[in-house]
């Protein structure tokens, strides 16, 4: 073989592997990638504004007016105030920082006189709520809120803030631009799940976020759901070094000495089910004082450790059949047909609840005064309550532990109703914060820790979160605070999962009355599936996870009066889907 | 240090020495040495070329896709902005930011930066996630803003290239597109660090592959050139022992190439050679054979011719003076004729190789006392005196005293010939190896080229002059034949008026090689002489 044969086929050889990789594959197998990434509220872009210096020759109404939009600038740990400040006035509002939320801040043009030296400027507007340190928001009522800045002329053409504020004061746009909601993760007393905790964090930096999300859940609970909760890192615990090391999509949680004498389970369940929010977390080490903990004989641990602690008991084994009324009876329900159960056969009911174990179900009577609970293998159900005429009961609810709680609308306000397991008859219930209201609904939260109710005050009804407080024997329900949901003729509620309800309200027009997803936090509605209701909805009920919700529809079309639709499960996102498969039937219910 | 520095210095010369040595030798070094830097070259140009070309393409497509965004971005201000005067203007900015903001995803594929300096006071716009405002350089906002008044409608566009600031990244390079419409301006930050990563990554493979290529062009050529090298260097270890004299060496010749041909020339060659040689050598013997069988064959009429010569001589007064001188000339010539004939029974003697070596133990000096008694007469009668400058203690030698004697003979017998009747200086010494003897006269000397020749047969230095003691004309090539069967050497000396040395030089046990004389070939005087000469010339 020559070498110049040799040489060409060499060439030859090489030009045909450099123009296979000059060309980009034109055609080929389909690749599936199995993307299961839930889309957490930190994962999407933000924007900041960026604050300008005080400029010089500014009057004092327009430094007040730079000052403000520098409070909703939060980088760099607040420099942005400092050029505001008058010398000696030190204002460091810090990460954590109270915050008074306020809607159209007015600034009055300050009348400043050749000559003066200082200038009080009062601005006024109307304040939504509070963010406090613990970042738990508190919806106050629109009232008038003012507030003064005192300022001082420290050199000719430069006001400055002589006094600095208690809190910072935003307005709701800049909330709403800094600030996102999380979820820290705390124990229900008997240990079994865990209860999400919505807190306002400021976006301050996403790589920060591990170690500002360690440091909340290692402070506790909001003062809100602090009595109702269990956290596990004993008292005194802090973070290692102030900063979670996160490398590889792993987390590295290094605990104090303290927490050495904590349960390494639970506490690693409440860290890993807060860090597992953030996106680009996947994993997680837990040390203490530098030594790594092996709670699964694993190195690291993964969300799926710690599922059996899911707030919405995805994995507990709850039953996900739904029931509804067919034909004024109990029948179970399984999406395309019902059947009748038959130990309540002979027992009209108006509107069921099923216990989380679906072992029993009660109901309201016809007349609505009369509640009836039995179980639904076996034996006839049986009255456990009996209210006075001009009385009604509203649907029941079911907790975790069997516990069946009954609200009873009285002409004047509202008694609540108890019945323990075992017991026969409901006791009633110390009832302070609400009895005054009338209720629409009342359903506990999955994790039995939560309780959301629609009451109707002073001719509007807005959703309020109470806790079950076990450790108040006196008064198992308080603590009910309302969110902000933008919605009218709210009709009926169900906790679509932990941190979101499901509502049936208007957003606009009061006779439309449509599904939306509430989150608890205080985020703004959105709409379940798109129109094309045929009806008007009048009950809602949805089973965590992944099953369709349900609706109890007045029919306006012509058939059944009554009607049952579920939704069909879009993956993409819930506004998407659509309402199908309408059944004769009402009050559909999954079991809780 | 110094130390080590010179060590080093010496370990970096004795590589290079080392390297230029085999880069001589050698030619595969050569080869693959010259292929390694040609390949190295063409690979880091082509390597620099491929480079630029990617850097260039990539750097374009970037820049094409950014000004498109900015296109986008500021169709979607024009169709969205707020045309007249509004309440709230940092609303509407912030309406704007959020509509941008929204397209740019969460892959962080860009920043934008939107400003309305004209109307929002109180902010200097809004930045998408961690950019910070620095980012924009003060001269693309100077140029923007030039541009801007220059240009009656539409948007303006300005790209640079600079440093991407975030608040708690480290800074990026990255590519800045700004734009302007209305009161608003526009900037898109794109991070050009994935491009730098596959740059790097291209760059990483090119130089792998370049490396690897040029290692294996380097491994081909020498692969290649071994299959040169490896006949070529058969050839020549053939060539060599042929040169040594085995003519019997062949090449072993394989396939038809160029190097079977060579091959086989070689083998011709060495054929043809050995069938000269062997020849010559047969011819040679053949002339020796006869001339040891005439010098044999003379013997005998000349034994009856000398009986007769003899008897004339004894009996030359008795006739005619005439004749009576004719007698003695007879005489004088057949012994001539005799010793003739002897030496040249001896030197055919030694072209058969038929001498042998009778080796016994001799002091040297007694051989030299001797021989000097012999010539002593004749040296007086030519007015030379024979100096001899003997060592103190016995030198003592294995040799063939006989042919040592005879050595001795002739050197005096020269010296006395040609020393113009002035001192004749004979030299003995010896070390552990050897023992040498020099005869050194003051005659007329040799001319340059003369050394070598006066050892050939029948050599005389001037053809002209009349041999007086009657030499043979073989005496010294005898000498040297026998100096060269004791393992010694006989080597001649002379200068035009300063007169010849000869040294002898023998070992001390017969059969070893001798390494070096006890004395110097040129005698102590002369040489320094010269250098004192040289020094002369020198300071002068």
């Amino acid at each position: 073989m020559s070498r110049r044969f040799s040489a060409s086929l060499l060439a030859l050889l090489a030009a045909g592997a450099l123009a296979g990789c000059a060309t980009m594959p034109a055609s080929g197998r389909v690749t599936v990638r199995d993307d299961h990434n839930q889309h957490e509220p930190f994962d999407d872009p933000y924007l900041r504004i960026l604050p300008v210096k005080p400029q010089q020759g500014w009057s004092p109404d327009e430094v007040v007016n730079g000052f403000l939009t520098a409070m909703a600038s939060f980088d760099d740990d607040h420099s942005a105030l400092k050029d505001y400040l008058a010398t000696g006035v030190r204002w460091n509002p810090g990460l954590r920082p109270k915050v008074t939320v306020l809607d159209e801040v007015q600034v009055p043009v300050a009348d400043t006189k050749e000559g003066d030296t200082s200038t009080v400027v009062q601005i006024s507007g109307k304040k939504l709520g509070m963010i406090l340190e613990s970042g738990q928001y508190s919806a106050e009522d629109e009232k008038t809120f003012s507030e003064s800045f005192t300022l001082k002329l420290v050199s000719p053409g430069r006001w400055r803030i002589a006094e600095a504020p208690e809190s910072l004061l935003l307005k709701q746009s800049d909330v709403e631009r800094a600030f996102r909601t999380i979820n820290l993760y705390f124990f229900a007393p008997d240990e079994r799940v865990l209860v999400p905790d919505s807190v306002f964090l400021p976006l301050v930096n996403k790589s920060d976020l591990p170690s500002q999300l360690v440091k909340s859940l290692l402070e506790g609970a909001t003062p809100w759901l602090n009595p109702a909760v269990k956290t596990f890192f004993p008292r005194g615990t802090r973070l290692k070094g102030d900063r979670v090391r996160v490398e590889n999509e792993t987390a590295t949680v290094d605990l104090t000495r303290e927490a050495a004498t904590g349960p390494i389970k639970q506490m690693s369940a409440q860290l890993m089910w807060t860090l597992k929010q953030l996106t680009d977390i996947k994993q997680l080490r837990l040390e203490i004082d530098g030594r790594l903990q092996r709670p699964n004989d694993k190195d690291a641990q993964e969300p799926g450790d710690w599922q059996a602690f899911d707030p919405d008991m995805s994995t507990s084994g709850t039953a996900t059949r739904a029931y509804m009324i067919d034909g004024g009876r109990l029948a179970s329900y399984n999406g395309i047909d019902s059947q009748r159960v038959t130990s309540f056969e002979s027992t009209p009911l108006l509107t069921p609840a099923v216990s989380l174990t679906a072992e029993q179900a009660a109901g309201v009577s016809p007349d609505g005064r009369q509640l009836i609970v039995g179980r639904l293998d076996s034996a006839r159900p049986r009255p456990a309550l009996t209210v006075p005429k001009g009385s009604r009961l509203l649907r029941p609810s079911w907790d975790r532990a069997g516990n069946l709680w009954i609200v009873e609308n009285k002409p004047t306000g509202s008694a609540l109703w108890l019945l323990r397991p075992g017991q026969v008859q409901a006791v009633q219930q110390e009832w302070t914060g609400l009895s005054g209201y009338r209720l629409q609904a009342i359903r506990v939260a999955r994790d039995g820790v939560r309780v959301a109710v629609l009451v109707t005050a002073d001719n509007k009804n807005e959703i309020r979160i109470g806790r079950i407080d076990p450790t108040s024997a006196v008064e198992p329900l308080s603590g009910f605070r309302p969110i902000n949901a933008s919605l009218a003729s709210l009709t009926d509620l169900a906790w679509l999962n932990a941190d979101t309800l499901a509502v049936l309200g208007s957003a606009d027009a009061p006779d439309t009355v449509a599904p939306y997803e509430v989150p608890i936090s205080g985020g703004s509605a959105i709409q379940i599936g798109s129109t094309g209701l045929n009806g008007l909805p009048k009950t809602i009920s949805a089973s965590a996870p992944n099953q369709p919700i349900l609706l109890g529809l007045d029919s306006a079309a012509k058939g059944p009066k009554f009607q049952v639709c579920s939704q069909k499960i879009s993956e993409e996102d819930s506004r998407f889907s659509s309402w199908e498969l309408c059944k004769p039937g009402s009050a559909p219910t999954y079991p809780g | 240090m110094n130390k080590a520095l010179r060590t080093l210095r010496r370990i970096v010369r004795g590589v290079w020495r080392r390297s230029y040595v085999s880069w001589r030798r050698s030619i595969q070094v050569r080869v693959v040495t010259t292929t390694l830097l040609i390949s190295a070259i063409v690979v880091v140009v082509l390597g620099v070329f491929l480079m630029t070309q990617i850097n260039a393409s990539l750097y374009e497509g970037k820049s094409k896709a950014a000004l498109q965004q900015l296109d986008e971005g500021l169709n979607l201000i024009e169709k969205d902005a707020p045309t007249g005067p509004t309440a709230d203007p940092t609303a509407d900015l912030e309406k704007l930011g959020k509509e941008l903001e929204t397209r740019t995803g969460s892959s962080g594929q860009y920043e934008v930066y939107l400003r309305d300096p004209t109307h929002n006071l109180y902010n200097a716009g809004f930045v998408t996630n961690d950019l910070r405002a620095s980012s924009v350089p003060d001269r693309l906002q100077a140029e923007l803003a030039r541009t801007q008044l220059t240009k009656t409608r539409g948007a303006s566009k300005v790209t640079v290239f600079g440093e991407i600031n975030y608040l708690n990244k480290p800074d990026v390079p990255g590519l800045i597109v700004a734009g302007q419409w209305g009161p608003y301006e526009l900037y898109y930050l794109f991070p050009l660090d994935q491009e730098q990563n596959t740059l790097a990554i291209v760059q990483r493979t090119l130089v792998g592959v370049g490396a690897a290529l040029v290692l294996l062009l380097a491994a081909i050529a020498s692969v290649v050139t071994r299959q040169i090298v490896i006949p070529v260097r058969l050839a020549a270890q053939s060539a060599e022992r042929l040169a040594a004299g085995r003519l019997e060496e062949r090449m072993k010749v394989r396939g038809e190439d160029d190097l079977a041909k060579l091959g086989r020339s070689f083998n011709d060659m060495a054929t043809t050679l050995e069938e000269k040689i062997g020849e010559l050598e047969g011819l040679s013997h053949v002339q020796r054979q006869f001339v040891s069988d005439v010098s044999h064959e003379l013997r005998t009429p000349l034994t009856t011719m000398r009986i007769a010569a003899d008897m004339l001589y004894d009996h030359r007064e008795d006739f005619q003076a005439l004749v009576s001188r004719s007698a003695e000339l007879l005489q004088s010539q057949m012994e001539r004729f005799e010793s003739l004939l002897a030496d040249l029974l001896e030197i055919s003697r030694h072209d058969a190789g038929a001498a042998t070596l009778d080796a016994e133990s001799v002091d040297i000096r007694d051989l030299v006392l001797a021989a000097a008694g012999d010539v002593e007469d004749i040296a007086e009668r030519k007015g030379s005196k024979l100096v001899l400058q003997l060592p103190g203690e016995a030198c003592m030698a294995e040799v063939d005293r006989r042919r040592v004697a005879r050595i001795l003979r002739n050197l005096l017998f020269n010296a006395v010939e040609h020393g113009d009747g002035k001192d004749i200086v004979v030299t003995v010494a010896a070390d552990r190896d050897a023992v040498a003897l020099a005869v050194r006269d003051h005659g007329v000397g040799l001319r340059s080229g003369e050394a070598q020749m006066v050892f050939d047969r029948f050599w005389r230095a001037d053809p002209s002059r009349a041999r007086t003691i009657g030499g043979t004309g073989l005496g010294l090539s005898i000498s040297r034949e026998d100096a060269q069967l004791h393992g010694g050497w006989l080597q001649a000396w002379g200068e035009r008026g300063v007169g010849c040395q000869f040294r002898l030089s023998l070992p001390r046990v017969a059969g070893t090689e001798l390494r070096g004389s006890p004395l110097p070939l040129v005698p102590a005087e002369v040489e320094l002489t010269r250098a004192f000469l040289t020094d002369l010339e020198v300071s002068e």
